[in-house]
């Protein structure tokens, strides 16, 4: 079992952004019909989400975010000691897109930076291994950056993914305080890795055809598009996934109710009343935000509570928090939150032009 | 309204069909409407009206218009 426990280490603050560029589900009436955009929104609960400009990058809007955090936590930028960026969207093929966020973000060539490539599951496997670098050494903080630009990836007339994936960043800053214990639960299934992928560009088919051929759901694809075999990841959604959470419960000796919010990858709502149900949740204690800004991936979680939260008066909150996806991969962690930390989201338009090469100008 | 009728209406309504196609051979893979996103109003449709908790098993296989009242039937739903 991959659990694995965190003493004295903290969440000092979780701040996220949304491109300004609201695209709503019915704009997609004049591509898909009107029924089939409003039965999208009734099954999926889906009605808006934020897509990334064209000259925005996953890199350009977890720098907003984090740029946005320090401005709001006064920390000295040389005493953090990591960073940890996840995305499945990166600046580059190479470097990893965290070298190019240190050199912005203006951190200390004694920071260490890394890439984490996963999805839906990059929160909880990002703050894992973020706390994990901290807790084998003494750097006072860690910083979690994730970003996500999966719009750029979406088949436009795909319409099982195109209306539902959003774009967005997040920064989560951990500091070295308190007794609390963080304990998470991670898990990975690589033999259902084709349930959710994008074959085309990597470096196993990097430049095949670019045409389109019909996909076992009736819908057309490019292998340069995102495939996902709905039934295989709805059966592990609503299998694998509140198993799981049911485990970590058993294991950390706790219940739902000790939990003043269960905080899930936002999926779609079907999912997530499924989820509710099968570890017997009060559905009041699970926030949706998908709603308003679709599914944005791993950054679905820090987002939900930044929704939820950002605008709060300051009170202690205990946080149970679930992310699944692309692997498949999941895992389980909580945590105990002040809100007076959890900043509302704010819509950027940022990007780094300078991160553009020019033919013949490097 | 019995619950054959409230079954019908829910199928009419998520398939945009006549309730003269339901029979035997309304069934996914047969239907063009009955995608993902349809399966997922069906299955909420029909729960939230017989207020029933289908089963991971039964929701994924819940795959045809005569199967889907066997199913409700085992959920304790009478016809």
């Amino acid at each position: 079992m991959a659990y694995f426990t965190n003493k004295g280490l903290s969440i000092a603050g979780i701040s996220c952004v949304v491109p300004k560029n609201k695209v709503t589900v019915k704009s997609f009436n004049s591509v898909f019909g009107e029924e089939a955009a409003d039965k999208f929104t009734e099954g999926t609960g889906i009605a808006q989400m934020y897509k990334a400009l064209p000259q925005q990058t996953a890199g350009d809007l977890a720098y907003s975010a984090a740029e946005k955090l320090l401005a709001e936590i006064s920390i000295e930028r040389s005493e953090i000691g990591a960073l940890v960026f996840v995305t499945q969207s990166p600046d580059y093929r190479r470097p990893a897109t965290a070298c190019v966020l240190q050199k912005r973000l203006g951190l200390a060539i004694d920071c260490a930076v890394m890439d984490v490539g996963l999805g839906c599951s990059g929160f909880v496997y990002g703050l894992q291994t973020a706390m994990s670098l901290m807790t084998s050494s003494d750097m006072k903080y860690a910083l979690l950056l994730l970003g996500e630009t999966a719009s750029k990836l979406v088949n436009p007339l795909d319409k099982s993914i195109v209306m539902m994936y959003g774009d967005a960043g997040a920064a989560v800053l951990l500091e070295r305080s308190g007794e609390e214990m963080v304990t998470t639960l991670l898990k990975s299934d690589g033999n259902r890795f084709s349930s959710i992928v994008l074959p085309a560009g990597g470096f196993r088919d990097m430049n095949p055809t670019h045409e389109t051929f019909l996909c076992s759901d009736g819908i057309e694809r490019s292998l340069y598009d995102i495939f996902m075999d709905g039934t295989s990841v709805f059966s592990f959604s609503i299998t694998d996934v509140p198993q799981t959470i049911k485990e970590y419960l058993a294991y950390t000796g706790s219940s739902v109710d000790d939990f003043d919010t269960l905080v899930f990858h936002q999926a779609n709502q079907f999912i997530l009343k499924q989820i509710t149900r099968k570890i017997k949740a009060q559905k009041e204690k699970v926030p949706i935000s998908l709603d308003r800004f679709g599914n944005t991936g791993g950054i679905s979680i820090p987002l939900t509570l930044c929704d939820t939260f950002g605008t709060q008066e300051s009170k202690k909150i205990k946080a149970l928090m679930c992310g699944f996806g692309i692997g498949l991969s999941w895992g389980v962690t909580s945590a105990v939150l002040d809100t007076e930390n959890i900043f509302p989201i704010a819509e950027t338009e940022d990007y780094f032009a300078e991160g553009k090469f020019q033919p013949g100008k490097y | 309204m019995s619950n054959k009728e409230l079954y019908d209406n829910i199928f009419a309504k998520v398939f945009s069909v006549d309730k003269e196609l339901l029979g035997e051979e309304f069934v996914f893979g047969s239907v063009p409407n009955w995608d993902s996103v349809a399966h997922l109003n069906l299955i909420t449709e029909l729960e939230d009206t017989f207020g029933v908790m289908l089963e991971t098993e039964d929701i994924l296989h819940y795959g045809s218009y005569l199967n889907g009242i066997e199913i409700l039937r085992k959920s304790g739903v009478e016809f």
